[in-house]
């Protein structure tokens, strides 16, 4: 199943924290409802920050990893709004790659010092 | 109402703090005589620099600074500038804790781009010591925030993306954009960056940017043609 997300149905600008969040939970929606593909789209959005792709898409990699983008795909976006998201992907992953480290850290730290 | 009143004090050998309070265009508007060291009285009332509670009502004023620009430039760049100006409006209202509001101004001269945001509220290096739960210097507690991933608000997403990407875009247009906050100081330009400590305190946190017209141009071409 397909589910299409209109983002001027939610804001006129990829902008605030807001925003984001209310992106965040039609993504959620979707996801729970076991759709196969979520589309996002951006069309006569020309106004983007990292805040925006952080509070909404990035939470989804942060938790799930890249991995989710296979489930997301997002149209109508324009070069702007695409280096901003990639700006903002790319730090959820830097996050998401340090968030395991000290995962694993903790759990060799917690072995050893039952040995 | 209060007639509010800021006095700014500065020691004209200190020359980073002067070429920095230069850029913003406050010693223009008041004449000021850079070799008689002299106390600067500025009334909000007469400053241009302008009070915002919300950032939808601060991002307007981004388009009507392109407007006062001497070369007509594309629809495409207001929402560049719009942007990019927005992550470091964004980085001000969250991270401020002000009580004043965020001040801002800006404005085209010859074919350069000036705009400076201010808040008066805690500065970054009490905000990173806060944050991190052990004392660190001014400047150490700037080079921290500047790092990507880095960020001080405790949120369930991923923070701190922001500063970094309206870094990387003043380097592609080679512009300056400087930086105080507490007794931290960092300029960049284009790639070189610098960081310094001041003298005295600076209450909050300035950030001022300056890019030329004609980069900004080339930049707005080259997103048009990619789209």
């Amino acid at each position: 199943m397909l589910s299409i997300i209109k983002v001027k149905d939610i804001s006129p600008m990829a902008l605030s924290e807001d925003s984001g969040l209310s992106l965040r939970e039609k993504i959620s929606n979707a996801l729970n409802s076991n759709s196969d593909k979520i589309q996002i789209d951006f069309d006569n959005i020309s106004i983007f920050t990292t805040m925006f792709f952080n509070a909404s898409i990035g939470y989804f990699i942060l938790n799930c990893g890249s991995e989710i983008m296979k489930k997301i795909e997002l149209i109508n976006l324009s070069s702007l709004g695409r280096e901003t998201f990639e700006h903002s992907k790319e730090n959820a992953e830097i996050i998401h790659r340090k968030k395991n480290a000290e995962a694993i850290d903790n759990i060799t730290t917690r072995n050893i010092e039952e040995l | 109402m209060f007639d509010c009143k800021i006095t700014i004090r500065v020691n004209s050998q200190n020359k980073e703090c002067y070429e920095f309070m230069n850029n913003l265009g406050i010693y223009e508007h008041y004449n000021y005589d850079r070799d008689k060291n002299k106390n600067i009285n500025l009334d909000f009332k007469n400053i241009k620099f302008k009070k915002y509670e919300r950032i939808e009502d601060a991002l307007p004023i981004v388009g009507k600074i392109l407007d006062t620009a001497p070369v007509k430039f594309s629809k495409d760049l207001d929402g560049i500038m719009t942007s990019k100006l927005g992550e470091i409006f964004l980085n001000a209202f969250n991270h401020a804790k002000s009580e004043i509001g965020v001040f801002c101004s800006g404005y085209i001269k010859s074919s350069v781009f000036y705009f400076s945001i201010y808040d008066a509220g805690v500065g970054i290096h009490n905000n990173v010591k806060e944050y991190l739960g052990y004392d660190i210097s001014a400047i150490d507690a700037l080079k921290w925030a500047f790092e990507r991933g880095h960020s001080t608000l405790k949120v369930d997403y991923p923070r701190g993306a922001g500063l970094d990407l309206f870094d990387s875009f003043t380097k592609a247009n080679n512009g300056y954009f400087d930086l105080v906050s507490g007794k931290a100081y960092r300029k960049m330009h284009g790639n070189c960056e610098k960081y310094n400590s001041l003298d005295y305190e600076f209450l909050g946190t300035i950030i001022s940017i300056s890019i030329k017209s004609d980069k900004l141009y080339e930049y707005s071409l080259k997103k048009e043609s990619e789209d």
